[in-house]
């Protein structure tokens, strides 16, 4: 339903902006006009070509949520308790621990990397808080923390290593996961596992919050973006840009709040909010502003696109990579924590199970380019979403690993392929 | 109160060895206020060497640089841009995914401060952009917010020339911006040069493109061959045989 709003409300906007446009523009457009046939840019590719712009635009996501909705229906045909809020809730905390780790991914997927280490760097930062706070005694969020910093450090490595050598990234990254694999054996106990149940790390994914105080964090958080939006406005306002209070605050505010509040009431009629899912969301939402709002999140599509330019423009394209493979560490390793506090432990199969290119995936799944300065991390959550959704379904339904993995590989294999077709590079 | 005959920037004997290749040896020219100096030469003779030691991007190994008179050092594009000296490249630094505010100003972003969430101003860049695009009369582009990849080239030439508007440069630096361009975007460009100088602002601009630019508003033609400057024309004394006599020294030429 959101999906179908969000289309029709942005097909909207651009019919409006280009009655406005036609009338602001008549004047110059007559003018250049006369001066040449420049650029009237009349619209006047094929139904095929406007598409694949569209997709690549404004209705990024469109395709991916329409899936989704697609996938609840059959599943929910096949079985009605796929769509019970008790299993929703499961999806929910399946979704993050792949979605954390694809959020990591974007910023390297937008600055047209690639950090086959993820996987690697979340199990081994994952061993690395289990000894800490199973071995070593000391407090869950410092060890929670070392994770974190030692995922941040692997990505600083990576990240100085690439900038500095050039030298392929998914070479580069594929021998720090192969290290990081023997480091991570290394560190686990002779019984090959960690155990943490019993530890209050367990709680970082079995936390449910109380219904008021979902409730309460929903209501927060519509009202943070409303600021946002708002202030967006008034800026926008002030320098005189045409803007409408609807089309920019009130729609997208009441989008997200109607799909926040969705979410919220089903949660609310099994365990309530998850913390993991709401730790998930803020991450993602911190890291979106920082993408879409901050200079050097706009470096990060700058240099996807043509580094070259960034640099000549007086900005350190080192140091953005540097920033990208450090973000994709700090993530992933928090991944790697949250995996660990729902399987209650590590083995020496953490990070093995497919988490690698699950994350991959469910990036380019949710419409961020394996090419570089396309996406956002909102592509993380989605794509991770549609993915555990699937998987969550044939759980249910009772279809073997061999299906599933044949699945996963060909929803790989046609997201890479639809990216490729939507970004159009040329022979 | 500068000088006026005092040349905005003056090279002397300006070099660069690139390994055992000469691509510089010993150009002198100077840059008057007001002016736009046409760089010509064939394939290879040095033109872009000798935009990029101007700019600092490829610092030069002999010679010196006169700034308003004065001794200057550029070996950095930091110090090029510190003297107003903003360079728009051959290969265009534009980002095929940012739209034209973003790509106008790549690098010298507004932003509200660490206090305020160090929040991108896109609003007041918008409206700065407006006024900048619509000072250079690039009427063309319809929407702001079109990624720069499905813009024509032309368009993609303004908002490169634009940009280094922004910072307000004393001299520009051009390297061939009307390469690769249709006849009308050509004739946009060459209407921009003229706007840039009406401004007050020195341009040395790089053009194999002789009728329609160099001899059109090209105050001065310096002509580089194999690295030296073979010859220097005022547009007056130049015409299309003279020039490409002395760009390929085949027939004998009269120097300046
Ligand atoms: N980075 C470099 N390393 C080695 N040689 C170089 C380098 N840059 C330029 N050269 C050499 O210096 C000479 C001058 O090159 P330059 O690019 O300045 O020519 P140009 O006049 O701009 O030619 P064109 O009209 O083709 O753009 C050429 O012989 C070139 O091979
Ligand atoms: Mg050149």
């Amino acid at each position: 339903m959101a999906t179908l709003w969000f289309v029709f409300w942005k097909l909207k906007q651009q019919r409006a902006y280009k009655i406005r446009a036609a009338r602001t523009w008549e004047g110059t457009v007559a003018q250049a006009a006369s001066q040449a046939n420049v650029g009237t840019m009349r619209d006047e590719r094929s139904l095929g070509a406007r598409l694949v712009d569209a997709l690549a635009g404004d209705f990024r996501y469109a395709p991916v949520l329409l899936a989704i909705v697609l996938i609840f229906i059959f599943f929910a045909f096949q079985n009605i308790a796929y769509i019970s809020p008790r299993n929703i809730s499961n999806m929910v905390l399946q979704t993050v621990v792949v979605g954390t780790i694809a959020l990591g991914m974007v910023p390297i997927l937008l600055i047209a990397e690639i950090d086959l280490a993820v996987a690697a760097i979340g199990a081994t930062a994952a061993t690395l808080m289990c000894v800490v706070v199973v071995d070593l005694g000391m407090a869950s969020w410092l060890g929670v923390l070392s994770a974190v910093a030692f995922g941040a450090f692997i990505g600083v490595l990576q990240g100085a290593w690439i900038a500095r050598t050039r030298a392929p990234a998914f070479l580069i990254t594929f021998g720090v996961s192969l290290a990081l694999a023997g480091l991570q054996l290394s560190m686990l106990p002779e019984t090959g596992q960690y155990n943490i149940m019993g530890t209050p790390l367990t709680l970082l994914v079995g936390t449910f919050l109380p219904r008021t105080f979902g409730w309460l964090l929903a209501i927060v958080a519509i009202a943070a973006f409303a600021v946002l939006r708002w202030l967006h406005y008034r800026d926008a306002r002030k320098a005189g840009l045409d803007v409408s209070l609807a089309n920019h605050v009130g729609l997208p505010v009441g989008l997200a709040a109607a799909a926040l509040c969705g979410i919220v009431v089903v949660l609310s009629m099994h365990k309530g909010v998850p913390l993991a899912g709401v730790i998930f969301i803020g991450l993602t939402a911190i890291f979106s502003y920082f993408t879409s709002s901050t200079r050097y999140g706009l470096y990060l599509y700058a240099v996807g696109s043509n580094a070259s330019a960034v640099a000549r423009a007086g900005v350190s394209v080192n140091r953005i990579r540097l920033m990208a493979f450090a973000l994709c560490g700090a993530f992933a390793a928090f991944g790697g924590v949250l995996g660990a506090s729902r399987l209650l432990g590590v083995s020496a199969q953490s990070g093995a199970g497919g988490e690698l290119l699950l994350a991959i995936t469910a990036a380019v799944v949710g419409g961020t380019s394996l090419f570089g300065g396309r996406g956002s991390p909102w592509s993380a959550v989605i794509g991770a979403f549609a993915i555990t959704a699937i998987s969550n379904g044939m759980d249910l339904i009772g279809y073997g690993t061999e299906v599933k993995l044949a699945t996963q590989g060909a929803l790989l294999v046609a997201a890479t392929s639809i990216d490729a077709l939507v970004t159009r590079r040329p022979a | 109160m500068a000088d006026t005959e005092t040349p905005v920037l003056e090279l002397r004997g300006i070099s660069k060895r690139f390994g055992g290749i000469t691509a510089l040896d010993g150009v002198s020219f100077q840059l008057k206020r007001d002016e736009i100096v046409a760089l010509v030469g064939d394939n290879g003779a040095g033109k872009s060497t000798l935009i990029k030691a101007i700019s600092g991007s490829v610092p030069a190994d002999g010679g010196e640089f006169l700034f308003e008179g004065n001794k200057v050092d550029i070996n950095t594009p930091v110090d090029a841009r510190a003297l107003g000296i903003e360079t728009v490249y051959q290969d265009l630094a534009v980002c095929d995914n940012l739209n034209t505010v973003q790509n106008l100003f790549l690098g010298q972003e507004l932003t509200s401060g660490l206090m305020g969430g160090a929040r991108l101003r896109k609003a007041a860049m918008e409206k700065r952009a407006r006024e900048v695009l619509k000072d250079f009369q690039v009427t063309t582009i319809r929407s702001l917010a079109t990624p720069a990849g499905r813009l024509s080239g032309g368009q993609r030439q303004a908002i490169a020339i634009c940009r280094c508007m922004l910072r307000n440069p004393k001299v520009v630096l051009l390297d061939e911006p009307t390469a690769a361009l249709g006849v009308a975007q050509r004739q946009q460009v060459i209407e921009l040069l003229r706007r840039l100088r009406s401004e007050h602002r020195s341009i040395i601009v790089i053009s194999h493109d002789l009728n329609d630019l160099v001899l059109e508003v090209a105050d001065r033609i310096v002509v580089l061959r194999l690295g030296q400057k073979a010859a220097e024309f005022n547009r007056a004394d130049a015409d299309a045989g003279k020039v490409i006599a002395a760009i390929t020294g085949i027939a004998r030429h009269a120097p300046h």
